[in-house]
């Protein structure tokens, strides 16, 4: 595994972002982890650095947040036209079968995992869809 | 509370029954009289009325066009109408068109014209208390609709992340010694996880109407098994499906009933078997589909297979692996939800055969 990949995590839960990002320094796949504890801070970070030199290779989007939710978050980074190269798995404790379908729907989603999320099937989809070689 | 006043409108043309009826009425209701449909209109305006008494002889418009005009914007209002003649037409009229609910004849006697009113009176409680109710009902369903969200998403959340924890520490070098700790933990927290699923199916199938789709049988026993053959790794699984035709019927429910199965013949294996296998066979027809999910595990006891379909109830089992006792309960609400029927067969120590038939409802 060569690659290795810059990564955002949104999520309104401290316990699952310390855990997401556990596992991904576990796996070895990352070289650069950005958490958020909210869509709106992840936003404003966003804002802050339009010039970003590492534009995030994955997100890792919470569904379920207060006030901004994960397919809210989507919506408002739609003028970002950097977003195209982002990879975005959003995250949920419960899948609905409204929300399977949305992120079905929607391009820039690939994929929706359960949590607690499985990250040998996270790896696994990452390299299915050539995000890590 | 205080006893609302009935407010009671009077419309006739004759000026003299108009004074009658005030003089007769006036200490029991809040009387208001109109002697044209056009005064009435200017009252309805500004006062809800109660019970709407009509004459059916007026000049301009008759009482059953009045009346009807008031259906409208008055729907809870009981409507009476007093006529001359009797004559059947204009009583079918009144009743189709005019939604009237009472009718009185004139000449009338006063006291049984007070006990007409006071008919309309409960007539007019009974409809409000019943809307009442309704809303009533329909804030307590809005209620739990909002509370199994909120039961699905923020009492599963942090069960999950939990779950997460637990998986996480299992994977650290440093933990070895507590690895045991963690697979109780893990495995006590899947359990609970179940429990609140099921509540979830359980309600979600109590609640929603049957939402119809094309089935492809053989991708949803594979869809199923996928997600519930981590229980037991060692357990063979073979699934037959013959399906030549389209079948229509709810996912939802199918997904729901096949998983409960599917998971129990998985978990209740008999630990003295050398194979543990599990038979999924479909068989889908124009008319019904049938579906056997038949195990080689413990069995189910004579005394018990009677109970196995009840709420919470469990048994005590050789596999010491023990359920939530709503599993199979779901799986038989959901199959009477969709018309379909279940049957069970079962020899201790040899194994359990479920047999479940659907309708196909592509007609």
């Amino acid at each position: 595994m060569a690659k290795t990949l810059s990564i955002m995590l949104i999520d309104d839960n401290p316990t699952d972002l310390f855990v997401h990002e556990r596992f991904l320094v576990h796996k070895k796949i990352s070289h650069q982890i950005v958490k958020f504890i909210s869509a709106e801070e992840a936003l404003f970070y966003l804002d802050e650095h339009p010039d970003l030199i590492e534009w995030p290779d994955l997100i890792l989007l919470d569904i379920q947040m207060p006030v901004m939710n994960g397919f809210d978050f989507l919506q408002h980074c739609e003028k970002y036209t950097q977003m195209k190269k982002s990879n975005i798995i959003m995250l949920s404790s419960s899948l609905d079968f409204g929300d399977i379908n949305r992120v079905k729907a929607n391009p820039h989603v690939l994929a929706l995992m359960e949590k607690p999320f499985d990250i040998d099937e996270l790896v696994g989809l990452l390299e299915i869809n050539g995000v890590l070689h | 509370m205080e006893e609302q006043r009935i407010r009671i409108l009077y419309v006739d043309d004759e000026e003299n029954n108009l004074l009658a009826f005030r003089a007769y009425f006036r200490k029991k209701y809040e009387v208001y009289t109109a002697i044209s449909a056009s005064e009435a209109f200017r009252l309805l305006e500004s006062i809800e009325m109660h019970v709407i008494v009509s004459d059916q002889r007026m000049p301009i418009t008759s009482g059953v066009e009045f009346l009807e005009t008031t259906i409208e914007k008055h729907p809870d209002t009981i409507r009476l109408l007093i006529t001359g003649q009797s004559d059947i037409e204009t009583v079918i009229e009144a009743i189709n068109r005019g939604q009237v609910s009472k009718y009185l004849q004139k000449p009338w006697d006063w006291e049984k014209f007070s006990l007409i009113l006071e008919n309309c009176t409960d007539l007019y409680k009974a409809k409000i208390t019943l809307k009442e109710k309704n809303a009533q009902l329909q804030k307590t369903n809005d209620e739990l609709n909002r509370f199994v969200y909120s039961a699905s998403h923020d009492l599963r959340s942090p069960l999950m992340s939990v779950l997460g924890m637990v998986q996480l520490a299992k994977t650290d070098e440093a933990m070895d010694v507590a690895q045991e700790y963690f697979e109780i933990i893990e495995s006590n927290i899947l359990k609970l996880d179940m429990y609140i699923k099921n509540i979830i199916d359980y309600y979600r199938n109590s609640r929603s109407m049957e939402i119809l789709d094309n089935i492809d049988f053989n991708y949803l026993a594979n869809d199923v098994i996928a997600t519930v053959k981590d229980q037991n790794q060692d357990v063979q699984i073979e699934i037959e499906t013959e399906q030549d035709e389209e079948f229509v019927g709810d996912i939802f429910r199918l997904r729901i009933i096949l998983s409960n199965l599917i998971s129990n013949a998985i978990k209740y294996q008999n630990p003295q078997a050398n194979v543990h296998k599990v038979t999924v066979s479909i068989k889908s027809g124009p008319k019904f589909a049938t579906i056997s999910i038949a195990d080689n595990g413990i069995g189910i006891l004579n005394e018990h297979i009677e109970n196995v379909f009840k709420m919470f109830f469990r048994t005590y089992n050789a596999t010491n692996t023990q359920g939530t006792g709503i599993g199979l309960y779901i799986v038989k609400e959901a199959l009477e939800k969709i018309g379909g029927n279940i049957s069970v067969v079962s020899t201790p120590l040899e194994g359990t055969s479920f047999k479940i038939v659907i309708p196909n409802k592509k007609s």
